[in-house]
């Protein structure tokens, strides 16, 4: 004898829920994905800016007023003003270390714009000076020293502008993290409405099943079961339209010459991607699950 | 305790209106068979409905199966549900499931395992003659086949309460006879049973207690005064 595969009691599938749950849960996961790519990249970014920040003060030595000097001596003078302007800000509390930058690296750095060495080399260009603070640095002490060492030199603190850019970037990813939270709580939202509204569908049927003996739990397990089963397929859909749209846009970015975050490399961020489906579903899961006992426990 | 089930100076009034039923005094002894008549509206459904703990009274005491149905609590429902089988006027079956899952419902429920499950429906089905219907489903049934499902879903589990409200409503003569037989035989294994009926003539064949439900309380018209 034919006996059809054991089904759940309640026709669940036909439901409009079982529709609109799975594309609501991929656009979020969809999004949850680029927020999360997004806050690595953000984080990875405010990381290197942090660092950089640290040892992001110098001081510019300019050849003012060496001008009619050969180029021998005007560089000779320059290296006198710049040892002159170690030797003052070395001893002062909060400096971890100070160094000239050297004359290599400055040409390396100005190449692109200015050309070739042969024709930097005959530049008046300023020395420049990198100071690394550490605790008990003083801004305002070192601006002074500098200034009565050498009025010419010029005090760049990129700290202030870095800081800036720095806590904004820190807003954002505070700003992508409440996003994250947002969509977490919008699935549930969705899960939850599309529950109430299977439990007004199948309403005599949940009835039927509560009187011929179902315990809650049996009641709101199909549920739980049935909307885990809507997430975890909205998830992989979201999942699969998210991670080759984030790899074509690092692609792109790689081409326009953009630094690939460090923790995108990770496993640990290819775990955090599998885990989105995997903590809707659970999400889904246990909104349903909840939301039925809640509506069965008003039933006597 | 001998009584399955036991009402004192029990009430039922849907809000503020009138009260539907009114000192309802009875009990119904274990392994007893009650018919129940009473004109439409006379409450049949209401007492059924307190009977199979789908509403509660608004005053008065009931014992089911010993407890005091107020006092039950909510976790230990299920199971004392499970020991009453219901058969509903209107068969409350679910259009989306076969024939045999229909019946098989109570002892899914109940975590029956699944070989026990088939071999007691189909013996059921058989005996109910819908055992070439095995895989329908309600609607491509008749009336009369659906109610025979709901009868069978009602006594899978072999209840020590069976209630029947109308269970001989879409049936000819003879299917009738056949399903009061097989409530006959649950009776006489142990099952308590009653039977809200408008047939007259079953009341007649079979002879068991006969109560009318009438003025909003019972009467027992094997004890009624004659006129």
């Amino acid at each position: 004898m034919a006996f059809r595969s054991r089904p759940s009691h309640l026709p669940l599938e036909n439901d409009s829920s079982s529709r609109f749950l799975p594309s609501i849960v991929a656009l979020m996961v969809a999004l949850l994905t680029f927020s999360i790519v997004g806050l690595a990249v953000l984080h990875d970014t405010v990381g290197r800016w942090a660092t950089q920040i640290d040892g992001s003060l110098t001081i510019q030595v300019p050849p003012t007023g060496l001008s009619q000097l050969e180029p021998k001596q005007r560089e000779a003078a320059l290296e006198e003003r710049v040892q002159t302007i170690i030797a003052a800000v070395s001893g002062q509390p909060g400096v971890a270390r100070i160094a000239e930058l050297s004359p290599d690296k400055m040409v390396e750095l100005l190449e692109p714009w200015l050309g070739p060495n042969e024709m930097i080399s005959d530049l008046p260009i300023p020395r420049i000076i990198e100071i690394t603070p550490s605790s008990g640095f003083d801004f305002n002490v070192l601006e002074a020293t500098v200034s009565r060492t050498a009025p010419e030199a010029v005090l760049d603190d990129h700290r202030i502008w870095l800081e800036r850019i720095s806590d904004v970037a820190v807003s954002v990813e505070m700003a992508l993290l409440a996003l994250i939270g947002v969509l977490f709580a919008a699935t549930t939202l969705s899960v939850f409405f599309a529950t109430r509204s299977g439990l007004s569908i199948h309403k005599s049927i949940i009835e039927l099943l509560h009187l011929i003996g179902a315990p809650d739990g049996y009641i709101a397990g199909q549920f739980a079961r049935h909307t885990m089963r809507l997430a975890f397929l909205g998830s992989l859909i979201g999942i699969a339209i998210a991670l080759p749209v984030s790899l074509l846009i690092g692609y792109l970015g790689l081409r326009a010459g953009w630094q690939i975050p460090a923790t995108l490399h990770l496993p640990l961020f290819f775990i955090l991607v599998l885990i989105v489906p995997v903590a809707i579903s659970s999400v889904a899961w246990l909104t349903a699950k909840r939301t039925v006992l809640k509506v069965l426990r008003r039933m006597l | 305790m001998n009584d399955v089930v036991s009402f004192r100076n029990v009430g039922v009034r849907y809000e503020s209106g009138p009260e539907v039923l009114r000192e309802l005094n009875f009990s119904l002894t274990r392994g007893s068979f009650h018919f129940l008549t009473g004109a439409s509206g006379a409450g049949k459904s209401t007492l059924m409905r307190l009977l199979y703990l789908a509403l509660r009274q608004t005053r008065g005491e009931i014992s089911i199966f010993g407890r005091d149905n107020i006092r039950i609590p909510r976790d230990e429902l299920p199971a004392i549900r499970r020991k009453i089988g219901v058969v509903f006027q209107d068969f409350r079956l679910i259009n989306h499931l076969s024939t045999f899952e229909n019946v098989a419902l109570p002892l899914r429920v109940a975590g029956v395992e699944d070989l026990q499950i088939r071999k007691n429906v189909t013996e059921l089905l058989e005996w109910v003659g819908l055992g070439d219907q095995i895989n329908a489903i309600p609607s491509r049934l008749s009336g009369g086949q659906q109610q025979r499902v709901a009868i069978a879903r009602a006594v899978i589990s072999r209840p020590a309460l069976l209630l029947a409200d109308e269970p001989t409503g879409n049936v000819d003569d003879r299917i009738a006879m056949r399903l009061l037989y097989l409530f006959e035989e649950l009776n006489k294994l142990g099952t308590t049973v009653l039977i809200a009926t408008h047939n007259r003539h079953l009341i007649r064949r079979f002879g068991h207690k006969h109560w009318l439900l009438e003025g909003g309380t019972i009467h027992d018209l094997d004890h009624r005064p004659q006129a």
